[in-house]
């Protein structure tokens, strides 16, 4: 009579450990993939920065043909984040188009007719709204990787973590200014 | 006791880059710095109210004081974050944020509405259509003038009810609303039933329904309906003549205090007469779209 009743304690103890590690291990899973799909949307609003560029040196060209160097510079840091394979080799390559366009948007303020353009202006409406629309994506994916690496350090789902090999996901770190959006700002 | 106040805030800790939220959604248009008139809020309201069941769009007027630490940017996708203005899932709102102290202002748009109202749109309308307007304190005119344009912006087939159109004669033709005299009708009906009910007569109905007819038709020409008034009058007494007393009426006292169950509590709230006012915003979410602007 104990014996059975040992054997079903055992039983019991480990039909629970394995659904406790079930629902942990989902819960690990989901929480990786919304890492996933968030790095996912910021690569999107990246990819919308990069479709805007060529648009903007169009249009900066005709009139600031001189300065020269730095349309090489961020055609250089563009071909860069097109061969970046890495989420970290991407994240640089992002944070030098970034500090380009900066410059560019400097050299920019040294030629008012072009200010003036309609057609400049609204580039430069849609490169504010495509650089908030970063920070806002490269915050949300902070936020879930802060959110993934907190669970799986913290006991006891690092046990499963540890099991299942789920790795730290890295935080976007603020490399050379690139935290804060290149300011575009040409009403003052 | 004041100065021990202000010792504790003293040591309260400044808390940098902080959202503050400004407090919970009142409606489509939340005034919380008080610069609008009652009567413009409200003609504001109705037309967000009306747009969003013409469309399903949520468009949410926001009205601070100041930022703090904030930049409008930040503030505005923490406050759509935390509101969820627009469809769930479609993320068909936008936020127009008013910082007065910043003179700041932002557009900020849902992700369903990105395609619509565009960046370069957002910015005409916070750099060019509303600035003169708040330079001037017109507060009023101003906020209106930013939501036409959002409304004109986004397109599709809107137009607005007769009674939120800004046409002041358009605006008094109002309507007929049956929901609006719902409560009163179900009151005269079960009124007029129980009254019935107790008669022994079977025409009675007839008769009254003869004189709401002729009634009707003095009023609005429609003497079509008479006797259709006339054969519901009979059909309704015969009715509660011969079930209603049967299922109702248990004794007379209870007779007259049926009818009296349906007004009390009172006049039902605008909640249930007018469906589909504000009720909350649906969950939708904004990535940083739109423009802002200053005056």
């Amino acid at each position: 009579m104990p014996k059975i009743k040992s054997k079903w304690i055992i039983i019991g103890i480990i039909a629970l450990a394995v659904l406790w590690a079930w629902s942990g291990y989902n819960g690990l899973v989901s929480k990786d993939e919304a890492v996933v799909s968030q790095w996912a949307n910021v690569e999107s609003v990246y990819q919308r920065r990069l479709d805007l560029i060529p648009n903007i040196v169009n249009t900066v060209k005709g009139s600031a043909a001189q300065d020269e160097k730095i349309f090489t510079t961020l055609a250089e840091a563009r071909s860069k984040y097109a061969g970046a394979g890495t989420t970290n080799e991407k994240a640089v390559a992002a944070g030098e188009i970034e500090s380009a366009l900066s410059r560019l948007l400097v050299i920019v303020e040294n030629y008012p007719d072009l200010k003036s353009q309609e057609s400049f202006q609204a580039l430069i409406a849609e490169l504010e709204g495509t650089e908030n629309r970063i920070s806002v994506e490269r915050r949300r994916y902070n936020e879930e990787v802060k959110s993934y690496n907190t669970t799986i350090r913290k006991v006891p789902r690092n046990i499963l973590a540890n099991m299942f090999g789920f790795d730290r996901h890295d935080l976007f770190e603020a490399a050379e200014g690139a935290e804060d959006a290149p300011v575009v700002d040409f009403e003052e | 006791m004041k100065r021990l106040i202000a010792a504790i805030l003293l040591f309260f800790p400044l808390i940098a880059n902080a959202y503050v939220s400004p407090g919970n959604a009142q409606g489509f248009v939340n005034d919380f710095a008080g610069v609008l008139s009652d009567s413009s809020r409200e003609e504001l309201e109705a037309l967000l109210v009306d747009y969003q069941k013409q469309t399903n769009n949520e468009i949410s007027v926001v009205i601070i004081n100041f930022l703090g630490d904030e930049t409008i940017e930040t503030f505005a996708v923490r406050l759509f974050e935390e509101w969820g203005i627009g469809q769930k899932g479609k993320d068909t709102g936008a936020l127009f944020l008013i910082s007065i102290a910043d003179n700041k202002m932002r557009i900020e748009t849902g992700y369903g509405l990105e395609g619509d109202l565009t960046d370069i749109e957002s910015k005409r309308i916070v750099s060019d259509v509303v600035p003169p307007y708040f330079r001037s304190e017109d507060w009023d005119e101003g906020v209106r003038a930013g939501v036409v344009g959002m409304i004109s912006a986004i397109g599709g087939d809107y137009s607005p009810s007769p009674e939120v159109a800004r046409d002041p004669n358009a605006r008094n033709q109002s309507e007929f609303h049956i929901q609006d005299y719902f409560w009163f009708l179900i009151f005269i009906f079960i009124w007029s039933g129980s009254i019935f009910a107790r008669s022994r007569s079977w025409w009675a109905g007839g008769v009254v329904g003869l004189v709401a007819g002729v009634v009707v038709g003095l009023a609005s020409g429609a003497w079509l309906w008479l006797p259709a008034f006339i054969i519901f009058g009979l059909v309704f007494d015969y009715f509660v003549s011969t079930k209603y007393r049967k299922t109702f009426m248990r004794g007379d006292h209870m007779s007259m205090a049926w009818p009296l169950l349906f007004l009390m509590g009172g006049r039902p709230g605008r909640r249930w007469d007018k469906p589909g006012g504000f009720g909350g915003f649906g969950g939708g979410l904004s990535g940083g779209g739109g423009a802002s602007g200053k005056w």
